[in-house]
């Protein structure tokens, strides 16, 4: 039986024969009660969430969690055991051929023909998605570009470092144009400089090219600057979705302190003496919507219910009660934060 | 894009003529196999390559200057034309088809080793094109190995003794080998997916490649020696035959090699079926057409031959097909035709193993036809077709029963283990009355005794006539029939609820509803882990 396509779904991501550019913020990429079952172990259990054009989502757990399970699925190269996911609305169990159009897939290890030089590389891959004449020419060309591989060429992959073989990967996965990129820790083992630039080409994905960037890691901080949204995932299960703002707050309701923000404050060397802190503690205790002080040696902590206009305010008053103010910033739940708190650290 | 901005092989600032050069390459590989284009890229480049070509080139060299100087009399006068050409075939030969196959099956091995399958196939490549591909890159191989010699044989054809038809035939012969043979070192590169596997396949591929030589080698200097009777009919008749056989098998192995590497919610299984039940359409059909050909009719001694044939095949095909996991994706059943009467056609060419069986049962039924619906010129004959039928439907059948339990008790269970199950469940059956003979008081008793009947080789060649025949009209000939029978009928019957079902998923079009609902049947029951 042909693996023909079949007329099904009209795709976001296809129009007619060419590739079409779907709207910024569509939901190219969906995970819908995906499941994997490795005999007893649940490796992927019942998550669901979305990507969107134009954006780029962390995918963060521990080892072990099951991300690159799910990216597997998503890649066409595993069948979930339950559930579906959807590629520019095409179902990845139903419609793979399709999926891999749209799609361009970075596995956390995969070969390179270490004799090939890197035109060949991308020559070859180019070809295998079909791409013949000058449009496998000029999609070389962009790869060399975007990836700023041109002087190296012709240089055979074996001799690249680590940094340029994983900028390889990323052009080769780019190389047939796809709106949907998933990359599976494309930073792992990076130095901080590779890691940083690779960073930046990622966000551009999104920015510039407006592709829809799935993008798995199990350090946080790495993905908190360039992620627009972010699921938590732990032993199989999604603990958090949504953008880095909704999984901060879902974490702040988690620790029961909704709409409260943590406040850190100094007083400039010099005018921080016993008294002045002493004087600061009573009247920070007599302000609305303030609690949780905590007093230093010249500094507090403590928590303000309210926003950005409770908090100016609070500075403004501060100020005009005469408290030499040398910092005053908020303790911000990070992500990282968000994330210890949020998963517990649970291996299967 | 401007067109000056890029080519291939030479990058901004080479030399206009190898650019234009290179363009034209471009162009020119445009729409061949992308597998092909890259396995030439790094065929010139591996020292693998290179040195083998320049080695048979040297080895070539000394053995004409060997000749020249050895025996420059032979030259002129003698054979030495023909000899010379046959030590030129062997050194061909051994590159074509030990060499060449071998690296075809490293190839397609090191996609899986270097880790670099996995994002071949998901590009847009299909499994076929892969497989293709591969075999492309040995015959190209292969030409040029040819290539390289036919200087050679020019130099042999100048001398006393050179046969021009023979010569030719051989070097046709060897190049369609040489495919065969590269096809199937590419299929058995496509079994072995764990690593330790793939060692030990490397190894077996290696002697199993120096096997075939040995025996490919000993045929064709027959012919050599012997010479070939081009003018006979008979012979292009036979060639003809082995021909078609040796292309069928070798669309099987690529049908093989396709299927192993197809997605898992993919077709693994109707192109094998539509190719093994072909094969054995083609094979009747070649049986009448030589019988009429001949004008003779087929008798049962004939027929008895072509009976075991006929049963190894389906006693291979039944084991391959019945053993395999009952599923039938989701992805497959929405490319079923709506029309009801269809689907009942497609049942048993649909994955799955009790599918698997029903589509060995038909054949089975069909050959069953033959044996009672012709006129053959003795009555022993059907009954022994039949009694061979149960053999093969009851050890199927037991084999595809207890892999489907087996699968339920532990889900790790795989076809090849059922497949595995059924030769050893075949050799343990056949070896049984032998060893309670031995243990018997009277071992090498001519009489038949009911636990002979437990073995098909002890049994089968007691119904075909002959001196130690179980006669027509003897009731021992009809127990063992019925007993045969029960047999066969009970191992069907184990399998009947999984045939209803399996019949059911294609037929009914009620699953169709449920397809879209989206949960279920995305995988089998016990996936593999
Ligand atoms: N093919 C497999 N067979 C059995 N278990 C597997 C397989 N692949 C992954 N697992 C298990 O599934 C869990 C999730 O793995 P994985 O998705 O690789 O995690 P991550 O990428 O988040 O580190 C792990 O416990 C791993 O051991
Ligand atoms: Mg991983």
């Amino acid at each position: 039986m042909s693996e023909s396509e079949q007329p099904g779904v009209k795709s976001v991501c296809e129009n007619g024969d060419a590739p079409a550019t779907p709207p910024r913020g569509e939901a190219t990429l969906e995970l819908r009660h995906l499941h994997r079952f490795f005999g007893r172990l649940k490796a992927v259990d019942d998550v669901s969430f979305k990507a969107y054009a134009g954006q780029v989502m962390g995918f963060i757990g521990p080892n072990g969690a099951g991300k690159t399970t799910s990216m597997r699925i998503l890649a066409t190269l595993d069948l979930p055991t339950a559930g579906d996911a959807f590629i520019c609305g095409d179902s990845v169990v139903d419609y793979p051929d399709r999926v891999r159009k749209y799609l361009g897939f970075m596995p956390d290890s995969f070969g390179r023909y270490g004799d090939m030089n890197v035109v060949e590389f991308l020559d070859f891959y180019a070809r295998a998605y079909g791409l013949r004449g000058d449009r496998r020419r000029d999609a070389i060309e962009h790869v060399l570009v975007f990836t700023e591989l041109r002087k190296l060429a012709e240089k055979p992959i074996k001799t690249l470092s680590k940094g340029m073989s994983q900028r390889l990967g990323l052009g080769r996965c780019l190389i047939h144009d796809p709106q949907v990129m998933v990359l599976d820790e494309p930073a792992a083992g990076l130095d901080p400089r590779a890691r940083v630039e690779l960073r930046e080409l990622i966000r551009l994905l999104a920015t510039e090219m407006n592709k829809t960037v799935l993008i798995s890691s199990h350090i946080l901080t790495e993905l908190s600057e360039i992620c627009d949204s972010a699921a938590i995932i732990e032993a199989g299960r999604i603990l958090a979705h949504g953008t880095i703002e909704e999984i901060q707050q879902q974490q702040r309701r988690a620790v029961g302190r909704q709409s409260s923000r943590s406040l850190l404050l100094r007083l400039a060397r010099g005018r921080d003496d016993a008294t002045t802190t002493d004087r600061l503690e009573k009247w920070l205790l007599e302000q609305p919507f303030v609690g949780h002080v905590q007093m230093a040696a010249g500094k507090a902590a403590f928590e303000l219910e309210g926003d950005d206009k409770a908090q100016t305010e609070l500075l403004q008053r501060l100020l005009s009660a005469g408290f030499a103010i040398a910092e005053f910033h908020s303790k911000s739940h990070s992500l990282e934060d968000a994330f210890m708190n949020i998963t517990q650290g649970i291996t299967q | 894009m401007s067109s000056d901005t890029i080519s291939l092989a030479q990058p901004a600032g080479a030399a206009d003529a190898d650019n234009r050069l290179s363009v034209l390459a471009d162009r020119l590989t445009d729409r061949m196999n992308p597998i092909l284009v890259k396995e030439v890229r790094q065929a010139l480049k591996s020292r693998q390559f290179v040195v083998t070509f320049m080695l048979l080139l040297v080895i070539a060299w000394l053995v004409s200057a060997g000749a020249a100087i050895f025996s420059p009399n032979a030259m002129e006068f003698g054979s030495a034309g023909n000899q010379l050409f046959l030590i030129y075939f062997g050194i061909l030969a051994f590159a074509v088809i030990v060499i060449v196959p071998f690296g075809a099956h490293r190839s397609m091995l090191s996609e899986r080793d270097q880790n670099t399958f996995e994002l071949l196939s998901i590009s847009a490549l299909t499994p076929r094109q892969i497989v293709n591909g591969k075999l492309l890159s040995a015959m190209v191989q292969s030409f040029v190995y040819y290539s390289a010699i036919t200087p050679f044989i020019a130099f042999a054809s100048l001398l006393q003794g050179f046969d021009l038809p023979l010569s030719l035939f051989l070097l046709a012969i060897a190049f369609g080998w040489s495919i065969c043979v590269s096809m199937f070192a590419l299929m058995l590169s496509t079994l072995a997916q764990k690593r330790q596997i793939q060692a030990a396949n490397s190894m077996g591929m290696f002697f199993l490649l120096m096997f075939q030589l040995y025996m490919t080698a000993g045929m064709m200097f027959q012919f050599s020696y012997a010479g070939v009777p081009f003018d006979d009919p008979a012979f292009w008749w036979s060639a003809g035959c082995v021909v078609v056989a040796a292309g069928s098998y070798t669309l099987l192995a690529q049908q093989v090699a396709v299927s192993r590497l197809t997605f898992e919610s993919g077709n693994r299984s109707s192109g094998i079926r539509l190719i093994l039940a072909a094969q054995f359409w083609l094979f009747c059909a070649a049986v009448v057409a030589n019988s009429l050909w001949a004008g003779l009719s087929v008798s049962s001694r004939d027929g008895t031959e072509l009976l075991m044939f006929v049963a190894f095949h389906w006693a291979i095909a039944g084991a391959y097909a019945a053993t395999e996991v009952d599923w039938l994706s989701r992805r497959l059943r929405r490319q079923l035709p709506r029309n009801p009467l269809l689907r009942i056609l497609f049942v048993p060419w649909m994955p799955g193993g009790a599918r698997g069986l029903l589509w060995m049962l038909l054949h089975v039924g069909a050959i069953l036809a033959a044996a009672f619906l012709f006129d053959w010129d003795t009555d022993w004959f059907p009954t022994f077709v039949l009694a061979t039928c149960c053999y093969m439907v009851f050890l199927t059948g037991l084999g595809a029963a207890m892999t489907r339990w087996l699968r339920l008790v532990t889900p790790s269970f795989r076809p090849a283990h059922g497949r595995a199950l059924i030769v050893i469940f075949t050799v343990a059956i056949s070896v049984t009355p032998l060893i309670v003979r031995a243990l018997s008081s009277n071992p090498i008793s001519e009489k038949f005794h009911m636990i002979d009947l437990v073995s098909p080789f002890m049994t089968l060649p007691r119904l075909i006539d002959g001196r130690m025949a179980i006669a027509v009209n003897d009731p021992l000939r009809n127990h063992i029939l019925i007993a045969l029978c029960a047999a066969a009928v009970l191992a069907v019957l184990a399998n009947a609820r999984a045939i209803f079902n399996g019949i059911s998923e294609v037929v009914s079009q009620k699953s169709d509803e449920s397809l879209d609902a989206g949960l279920q049947d995305i995988q089998p029951a016990s996936s593999p882990s």
